[in-house]
């Protein structure tokens, strides 16, 4: 009993103090002005939504919708763009041994390089072929971002298909084309989700390549975000500036929660052995 | 529809030679089993046949058709692999019409075909399951149907059994005789077990090695072995063996022995081996028998017995005990055989004896 309440608490204060940043932007967010300056404590004197109101109506200038869906369409451009162009790329590497000396490494590598190294190239590269300010520019840098990590998970989910599957459709009569698409594509489906998922809050958080590359039309919620901490004029406006991050914050964190069962999950059970 | 024809078959892997030169006729219609110790290349050379590797030389021929180049689902064969390799993610029945959606056949005939598998492997309760929900017998059934149902002109079987319980595994091999007979196709079956070999089969081909060591049916190889390799091989106990000498072609003499054996129908060669089965040796008095030696080691099996002998040349050899009489451990006992039953190899094992 004792025993139990001691872990239970230090789960609370655990959870508590990992939680606190996100914990104390959310008690913000509900704060009224005079409250978010007099009042430190966690418990808000009166909660009120006027912080969140003021997202939407705060400025003619700021338009929050569309730093949402200027994030929301870069970012699934993001996300989906490598998935499509790692499905075969995996399947080649994994079972036909194609590049998996060379490319793989070459790619992930890639990866491990800070991504400011790619900043003036890309911009110069940006200009001339009229991708600045777009959203589908926006959305390529992105791709090449998660590219890496969609090539390792996707590579490795499609190698632990038992090879015997895919000889057991070969001499089924099934070729290429039909053994990607009804074979490996839904066994593998627990790792696009993963992808998707991790892939879809690293495009969404980048910060770095949306100041660079976007201006207005284009502009994301991260960047966007930022103006708004002194949208009113003056000051830093707290609770503004934490409503609109609690804002922007949301979408991964609910696709998160919605997809959260589809990863790391396996399709394998029951294919070998008995 | 359904012979299949081996002609000097070989694969290397990274240049390392596995398939040493195979040779091999299979009938229509002809259960035919691969058996051989663990590591000797049988699921390679069923893989060669199936075309799920590629020949390194050689020929394959099906039904007077060379079928050493094509792809596996051309060669019209089916194959049951030791995994089973079942689709996770379809039911049983979506695993069954695979293959017969692949090739687009009507509806109505992947419904009847399907149905008729179902019903001749008992699975008509499971169609709607995923694998992982059915016991590993089930599972082993589902492979099997969604071979059959492709109506090929060989089945090819990896060994099917090996990984089932005991109980099951004879159940199963009961029923894939059974099988044998309602479809009458041709059947290639992998195993590494000499009694899954012996009952199938109608001939069985003993590798070792990458090399095909004897093609017969199962009594022939156990009367008449070749060589040392398919004598110890096939039979349990293993064949004893003790050392003999003897170039005459009609005698032979066991080392430390005072009285020459008279071998009918003779042999050729130098006898530097002498084999004896288990169950061709009797228990005697030592007075006037070939052999004499001390009782080490009894088993009590129920219906018989192995009674291991050491003999008084040192070597060691077992026989079969039958009945309630066995002899004590530590007994003084004499060995009596047939001189029909003894099988002569040569320093290479190979086998000497000329049957009539
Ligand atoms: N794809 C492969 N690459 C390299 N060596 C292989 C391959 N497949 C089988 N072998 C080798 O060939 C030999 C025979 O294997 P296998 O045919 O599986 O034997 P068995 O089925 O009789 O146990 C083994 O030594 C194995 O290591
Ligand atoms: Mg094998």
């Amino acid at each position: 009993m004792v025993m139990n309440a001691i872990r239970w608490l230090v789960f609370a204060v655990a959870a508590l103090v990992m939680n606190f940043p996100v914990i104390a932007t959310i008690v913000t967010a509900l704060k009224t002005p005079a409250d978010v300056i007099s009042n430190a404590s966690l418990i808000p004197r009166a909660i009120t939504l006027d912080n969140f109101a003021a997202v939407f109506t705060v400025s003619e200038r700021l338009n929050i919708w569309k730093y949402l869906w200027n994030s929301l369409s870069a970012s699934l451009i993001g996300t989906i763009l490598p998935i499509l162009l790692c499905l075969p790329l995996a399947y080649a590497i994994a079972r036909r041994d194609f590049g998996r000396d060379l490319l793989l490494p070459l790619v992930v590598n890639l990866r491990a390089m800070p991504l400011i190294i790619f900043a003036i190239p890309l911009y110069m590269m940006y200009q001339t072929l009229g991708l600045l300010d777009t959203r589908f520019g926006l959305g390529l840098i992105l791709a090449v971002v998660n590219l890496p990590l969609a090539l390792v998970l996707l590579t490795n989910a499609v190698a632990e298909i038992p090879r015997e599957l895919d000889e057991a459709a070969g001499m089924d009569g099934a070729r290429t084309g039909r053994i990607l698409t009804r074979l490996t594509l839904p066994l593998i489906r627990p790792a696009i989700a993963t992808t998707f998922v991790f892939g879809f809050i690293t495009a969404w958080n980048e910060f770095l390549f949306g100041l660079m590359l976007t201006t207005s039309k284009a502009v994301p919620m991260t960047v966007g975000a930022s103006f708004f901490f002194s949208a009113g004029g003056g000051g830093v406006q707290w609770g503004v500036a934490a409503a609109v991050i609690v804002v922007a914050s949301a979408p991964p964190v609910i696709l998160g929660l919605i997809m959260y069962r589809q990863i790391g999950r396996s399709m394998l059970a029951g294919a070998v052995k008995g | 529809m359904g012979s299949i024809q081996l002609k000097d078959l070989r694969k290397s892997f990274d240049g390392l030679e596995i398939i040493k030169g195979v040779n091999l006729e299979i009938k229509d219609g002809e259960f035919m089993v691969f058996v051989g110790p663990s590591g000797c290349g049988k699921s390679t050379l069923l893989r060669l046949i199936a075309g799920l590797e590629e020949v390194t030389s050689g020929t394959i021929i099906s039904d007077d058709r060379d079928v050493t180049r094509l792809q596996p689902f051309d060669r019209h064969m089916a194959m049951v692999f030791q995994s089973y390799a079942l689709y996770p993610h379809m039911t049983v029945r979506q695993n069954i019409e695979f293959a017969l959606k692949t090739i687009k056949l009507p509806k109505a005939e992947i419904a009847r075909k399907t149905a008729e598998a179902a019903r001749i492997l008992k699975l008509e309760p499971y169609l709607d399951r995923k694998p992982a929900a059915l016991s590993g017998g089930q599972r082993q059934r589902v492979a099997i149907g969604r071979a059959i149902v492709r109506e090929p002109s060989a089945f090819l079987f990896d060994e099917p059994l090996s990984n089932l319980d005991a109980a099951l595994r004879t159940e199963t091999r009961i029923e894939i005789a059974r099988l044998h007979e309602t479809l009458s196709g041709t059947i290639i079956y992998v195993t590494h077990d000499q009694v899954e070999a012996m009952t199938l089969a109608d001939r069985i081909a003993v590798l070792s090695d990458g090399q095909l060591m004897q093609c017969d049916t199962p009594q022939m190889l156990y009367e008449r072995p070749v060589n040392r390799f398919v004598a110890q091989f096939i039979g349990s106990p293993k064949m004893n063996l003790l050392p003999a000498s003897g170039e005459d072609g009609k005698t032979v003499m066991l080392a430390g022995g005072s009285k020459a054996i008279t071998v009918e129908g003779g042999y050729t060669g130098k006898v530097a081996e002498l084999g004896l089965r288990s169950e061709h040796l009797r228990l005697g008095s030592s007075m006037d028998a070939p052999l004499t030696g001390t009782v080490s080691h009894v088993e009590y099996l129920g219906a018989d017995a192995s009674i291991f002998v050491t003999l008084t040349s040192g070597e060691a050899l077992n026989l079969r005990g039958v009945g309630r009489e066995l002899p004590e451990v530590g007994a003084e006992v004499g060995l009596l055989f047939e001189p029909s039953d003894i099988h002569l190899f040569d320093a290479d094992g190979l086998a000497l004896r000329e049957y009539a």
